[in-house]
């Protein structure tokens, strides 16, 4: 079979759509479920770009063959707000001035949730590495990383309230 | 150019599968490596079996003396494994460093590296100073036991067969008490240029013993430079810390070159990276 049906759950609604075989999940997402929030920028697993998290672990999916996804739970940057309420993490790379062209927020994003799940108070040292999986041409990886800082502030005061 | 897409249930499927068409099809384990050589176009299979359901991805252990490790398993799978964290943190503590992110360390898998048997790589040499056992299956055959000494033939080639798959590595218990890891690359998203695996027993007389040391990432296969075999060496010191740095450089004599250094940069740091890996070995001699 060279295409056949994909069935997942994208940002919390089922969809399905018709994929060919050899897309990988990054391709088809973008083609055939028309996500924009991910994108292609190397197709080797070093940009990160093409972030997602799918059955709730943060992968690159332009490594992963579309169909092996069947049945997944995937969640995209595009899914994190509701409505004009941010996420947390949306929120503080805004006020740090986190990214310019916004290519690599997928990756950076995500990672930056993941780290502060397991790590409420991360060091500086703890939120650079944890940004590792991404590459940004744009803004010297400085001002994220303060965006990492300042969401985890965001977050543990959501939580004290 | 395309394929069929498998996704089997099971190694018996999964190998089922192979045997139909060894040269034709490609196997998928965490896909980091294979996927984009299928997306460039660089491998054009007529199959492609994914091995992302076929049960490969559990860590247990079979006895006090074997831990199993289906060859699926993730980095992240083994930082995440309490009972992995006494009985083999080096391991671990490669997990963690692996290159490339949190997506990575839930995507690649332990597997997945030894098959890739990539020169400028982080586990194959880790396998080998394990004394690990690589489990090999085909339809035909069955199983077959391969060790790590012997798994990585060269540069990207492996000692299976064309309808064989790699189910499992298995770890022999207890590892030395003493380990040390030494990773020398130089961006952040870099493959390694050298690294060194040491691990030993160091008794209340200084001697080491049961040690092992292998230079990884610097040649076309790991370079065992000491093997737990050997019979004590000498007690604990600068001085065979000096001597095993100049054993590994004499016995790189063919260094990987590549984008990220030559093989002279290579043979000229080895005996560095040697040194540091030894000093928690010295320390762990020096207490009292």
């Amino acid at each position: 079979m060279s295409r056949a049906t994909l069935a997942l759950t994208l940002d919390g609604t089922p969809r399905s759509a018709e994929v060919e075989a050899r897309s990988t999940l990054a391709e088809a997402l973008r083609r055939d479920f028309g996500v924009t929030g991910l994108r292609v920028g190397c197709a080797n697993g070093d940009c990160g770009s093409c972030t997602a998290r799918v059955d709730g672990a943060c992968v690159k999916t332009c490594l992963m063959l579309a169909l092996r996804a069947d049945g997944a739970d995937v969640a995209t940057l595009q899914g994190l707000a509701d409505g004009e309420d941010l996420h947390p993490v949306q929120q503080a790379f805004l006020e740090r001035r986190s990214f310019q062209c916004g290519f690599c927020l997928p990756g950076m994003v995500l990672a930056s949730i993941d780290l502060l799940a397991r790590c409420p108070r991360p060091t500086e040292e703890q939120a650079r590495a944890a940004l590792a999986g991404s590459l940004c041409r744009c803004t010297g990886y400085h001002d994220i990383v303060r965006g990492v800082l300042r969401a985890a502030e965001l977050l543990s005061r959501r939580d004290e309230e | 150019m395309t394929f069929t897409f498998h996704l089997p249930r099971s190694a018996g499927e999964a190998a089922e599968l192979l045997a139909d068409a060894p040269e034709g099809t490609t196997l998928v384990g965490g896909g980091t490596l294979v996927v984009p050589e299928l997306a460039s176009g660089l491998r054009r299979p007529e199959h492609v079996v994914d091995l992302s359901r076929a049960g490969l991805a559990t860590i247990s252990l079979l006895s006090e003396d074997t831990l199993h490790v289906g060859a699926c398993t993730t980095y992240q799978q083994v930082l995440d494994c309490e009972s992995l964290r006494a009985r083999l943190p080096l391991l671990q503590h490669v997990a963690a460093q692996i290159t490339g992110g949190v997506q990575i360390r839930n995507q690649g898998t332990i597997g997945g590296a030894a098959v890739a048997a990539r020169p400028h790589s982080d586990i194959p040499a880790v396998l080998v100073a394990l004394r690990a056992t690589l489990h090999a299956r085909s339809a035909a055959r069955g199983t077959r036991q391969v060790p790590a000494a012997v798994f990585f033939r060269g540069a990207y080639e492996h000692a299976l067969d064309p309808d064989e798959l790699l189910e499992a590595i298995t770890f022999p218990l207890p590892v030395p008490p003493e380990w040390s890891y030494v990773k020398l690359k130089f961006g952040e998203g870099s493959w390694p240029i050298a690294t060194v695996v040491c691990t030993g027993r160091v008794g209340a007389d200084r001697m080491l013993t049961d040690a092992a040391l292998v230079v990884g990432a610097a040649a076309a296969v790991p370079l065992v430079v000491l093997t737990p075999a050997a019979a004590a060496v000498s007690p604990l010191g600068p001085e065979l810390a000096e001597d095993l740095a100049r054993q590994a450089e004499r016995a790189l004599t063919e260094p990987w070159s590549d984008v990220l250094a030559t093989g002279e940069y290579r043979r000229a740091v080895v005996g560095g990276l040697v040194r540091r890996a030894l000093r928690p070995l010295l320390a762990a001699g020096d207490r009292p």
